[in-house]
């Protein structure tokens, strides 16, 4: 049983849970079915166990003790009495019919009712039921039962003639004593007889009693066995199922504890990878600044091209002129006096071009106290040359004395960004007459403002608030990357501790007109302030 | 090409126009050696001027000029002052932007900064080269009918005939014949010819009606 019981549960185990339940439905709703169906089943055939004990072989009893008391009192002790006179004959020929026709109605019913079929469902549930069971020793109505009915009946038969015989022989007393004798010899056997029935029915009955017992316990059993089966195979299914929803819970709970590990995990590693995107951000922004820087070194490079190429066309065309002047037997020294004068002063003035440039783009110098007029000097000296090609004139006010501590190629770098900024705009716009470029400070004791403004008309609204995002531009791809004043305004405030802001204003130029114009100012804190 | 002679070029007066005033200064230097004048402005403005004072042969001008285009200025004179005098434009950039209309305008070079001062004469002397030639021609001519007009006429129309009907080889393949019958001169006026001819070496007999022209033999002309 144990052994059974664990290869069941391995099986079960085995099974998919979906499966599982099935199974558990399953054998519930058979298992309910089946035991309904054969309680059903008994009840029924109990019912017509009963029927029968009752109706064919108890109750008719109650008809044969009836005949058998008409048979003792009516009859014998009628006839005793007519045999000795004490009754007139009249009154015997009419307690005589009477009990005959009593006799007869109850034998009739008698046997009627012991032929009553119960039928019907109790019937045929008896007969499945038995047929179930195996149970084919149905108790045969025996030839002895039947044969004590014929000789009853015979009995019944003789008797009644005989009495009708007495009944109508009455009056002659003589005759009929024998006959008398005869019929009560006849009554008493006949009463032997419906005893023996009776009995006989009684034995029959408590034999019917005991299949039906039989049946009973069968189905009781039946019945206890197929409850316990369903009950062992559900309690099983519901266990492998409670298994089932266990491993689930355990793995469904490990799973939330890994996920929460992994969460936990992942919050680690984001910190460190929020480090690692800030320090990636940062570098970028180098890299970024380096582009920038890269831009405008080539725009400068540009410049210091322009600036060296007269120069240098100059001092080609001094160098060919001796020869020219030899062949034509004219080198003299005032020629030669001249000539090398100025080829030198082309020469220093190339010379110091390449030195801003080098200055300028001089990496990682340094920080140092530096003053912000010649530092905005150098910036418009490097634009020069551009803004001078487009026709732009570049105010400076020269007034400021402050001294600022950094980076000074950074500030250099920072007003270079508005002037070409402003260059910019200036060039695409053709209408206007004079392009103007201006740039004036205002100090106090502890900052200094530094503002570029250009008649170029302005920022538009919509963009004014995005202008400082890296990579906005406006500009066509070849001209613009949108750098310029993200990077200006990291240079400002991240190294400068410093502010820039802009600002659409209207402003005169020294002119009679007003311009729209925009405004760049920087705002920077100040390390002393010369005298 | 081989070496040009530069000497044509001192007949001529040239204006150079240039805004950057060092090379302004140096080139116009060197030109001063080599042309009769040379007229050196840093704009458009003072170019006008030049013009309507002083006789130009050529025009030298930077395209690149401060607020002003030299290929515009160039413009404007053909087309709207009636200058039509030859020009070479000099330039700081490579592109070809103005070579389109450079090329319009008949330009005669093209010459790219920094000034090569050779490719500058030579191109000068490039330009100036059929003006000279021309002025040859005419000279030559007109000595011929100078002379004409004051020695033997019949003379010259002799050397005329021989020097028109010369083959490809330089011969001649007539007989006195054949001359007196195209040329109405004399025989003896042609056999005196024709010996002063061959004694120096110019017109060589080969054989009966054919003569080699000796041209390595001509004089020299003076120069003056
Ligand atoms: N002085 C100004 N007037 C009007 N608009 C301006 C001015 N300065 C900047 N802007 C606008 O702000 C935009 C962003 O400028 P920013 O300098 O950042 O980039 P950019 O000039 O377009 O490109 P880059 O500077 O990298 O070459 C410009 O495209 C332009 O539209
Ligand atoms: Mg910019």
């Amino acid at each position: 049983m144990k052994s059974l019981f664990s290869v069941l549960n391995q099986k079960l185990t085995t099974i998919k849970f979906a499966n599982k339940t099935k199974i558990l439905i399953f054998t519930i709703f058979g298992g309910t079915l089946l035991i309904g169906f054969l309680m059903f089943i008994s009840i029924f055939a109990l019912k017509y166990d009963f029927e029968v004990l009752f109706v064919n072989l108890t109750k008719p009893q109650v008809k044969l003790e009836e005949i058998k008391d008409i048979y003792q009192v009516n009859i014998k002790e009628t006839l005793s009495a007519i045999k000795n006179h004490q009754i007139s004959s009249s009154e015997g020929k009419e307690v005589l019919s009477l009990a005959q026709q009593i006799i007869k109605k109850q034998w009739r019913e008698y046997k009627k009712e012991t032929n009553t079929k119960v039928g019907g469902l109790p019937e045929f549930a008896s007969n499945w039921l038995d047929f179930f069971l195996l149970k084919s020793d149905k108790p045969k109505k025996s030839e002895f039962k039947n044969r004590i009915i014929s000789n009853v009946e015979k009995k019944i038969k003789s008797i009644d003639k005989k009495i009708t015989g007495i009944i109508s022989q009455l009056n002659k007393q003589n005759q009929i004593k024998q006959l008398i004798d005869n019929t009560i010899l006849e009554t008493n056997s006949i009463n032997i007889y419906l005893s023996t029935l009776i009995t006989n029915n009684l034995k029959l009955a408590i034999s019917k009693k005991e299949g039906n017992d039989r049946l009973f316990n069968t189905s009781t059993l039946m019945l206890v066995f197929l409850i316990s089966l369903s009950f062992i195979f559900i309690v099983l299914v519901s266990i492998t199922i409670i298994n089932h929803f266990k491993v689930l819970h355990y793995s469904l709970e490990e799973n939330v504890n890994r996920k929460t590990k992994e969460l936990s995990d992942l919050n680690i590693s984001l910190e460190s990878r929020v480090k690692k995107e800030v320090e990636n951000s940062r570098k970028k922004d180098n890299i970024m600044f380096q582009q920038a820087r890269l831009a405008s070194m080539g725009e400068v490079l540009h410049n210091i091209a322009h600036q060296w190429r007269q120069p240098l066309g100059t001092l080609m065309m001094i160098v060919q002129s001796f020869e020219t002047k030899y062949e034509k037997g004219k080198l003299d020294e005032k020629f030669i006096t001249s000539s090398v004068n100025d080829a030198l002063k082309l020469g220093k003035s190339m010379s110091d071009t390449l030195d801003d440039f080098r200055n300028f783009f001089m990496p990682n110098r340094a920080k140092q106290i530096f003053d912000v007029k010649k530092a905005i000097n150098k910036a418009t000296e490097l634009s020069r040359y551009q803004l001078e090609k487009m026709d732009i004139k570049l105010d400076f006010s020269q007034k400021t004395t402050a001294k600022i501590y950094g980076f000074k190629n950074e500030l250099i770098h920072v007003i270079l960004n508005l002037i070409n900024n402003s260059k910019d705009v200036l060039a695409l716009n053709t209408e206007l007459k004079e392009k103007k470029i201006l740039i004036i400070t205002k100090q106090t004791n502890t900052k200094i403002i530094i503002s570029v403004i250009d008649n170029g008309g302005g920022i538009k609204d919509d963009i004014i608030a995005k202008i400082f995002d890296p990579y906005f531009t406006t500009k066509h791809k070849s001209m613009g990357t949108g750098i310029g004043l993200y990077m200006s305004k990291q240079l400002v405030e991240r190294h400068m501790k410093g502010k820039i802001f802009c600002k659409n204003i209207k402003h005169k130029f020294g002119s009679q007109k007003f311009y729209d114009s925009a405004m760049f100012s920087v705002e920077l804190p100040i390390k002393e302030s010369g005298t | 090409m081989n070496k040009r002679n530069l000497d044509i070029l001192s007949d001529f007066s040239i204006l150079y126009i240039e805004d950057e005033p060092e090379l302004l200064k140096h080139t116009a230097t060197v030109l001063e050696d080599f042309v009769k004048n040379i007229f050196a402005v840093a704009s458009c403005k003072e170019a006008l001027k030049v013009l309507e004072e002083n006789k130009i042969d050529a025009i030298i001008i930077d395209i690149n000029l401060k607020n002003e285009n030299g290929i515009e200025f160039l413009k404007e004179l053909k087309f709207e002052k009636d200058y039509d005098l030859p020009s070479i434009v000099t330039t700081a950039y490579t592109d070809t932007e103005y070579l389109l209309d450079a090329i319009k305008l008949k330009v005669e070079d093209y010459i790219v900064k920094p000034i090569n001062i050779k490719e500058l004469l030579n191109s000068l002397h490039d330009l100036f080269l059929p003006i000279v030639q021309e002025r040859e021609i005419n000279r030559s001519y007109n000595t011929i009918k100078t002379i004409s007009a004051v020695t033997d006429g019949k003379k010259v129309e002799l050397i005329k005939f021989i020097i028109k009907n010369l083959d490809e080889k330089s011969m001649f393949n007539y007989s006195y014949g054949d001359i007196m019958e195209m040329v109405d001169v004399s025989k003896p006026t042609v056999i005196k010819l024709f010996r002063e001819l061959s004694e120096k070496g110019i017109l060589t007999k080969i054989q009966n009606k054919r003569y080699l022209f000796n041209e390595n033999n001509l004089p020299k002309p003076s120069e003056d």
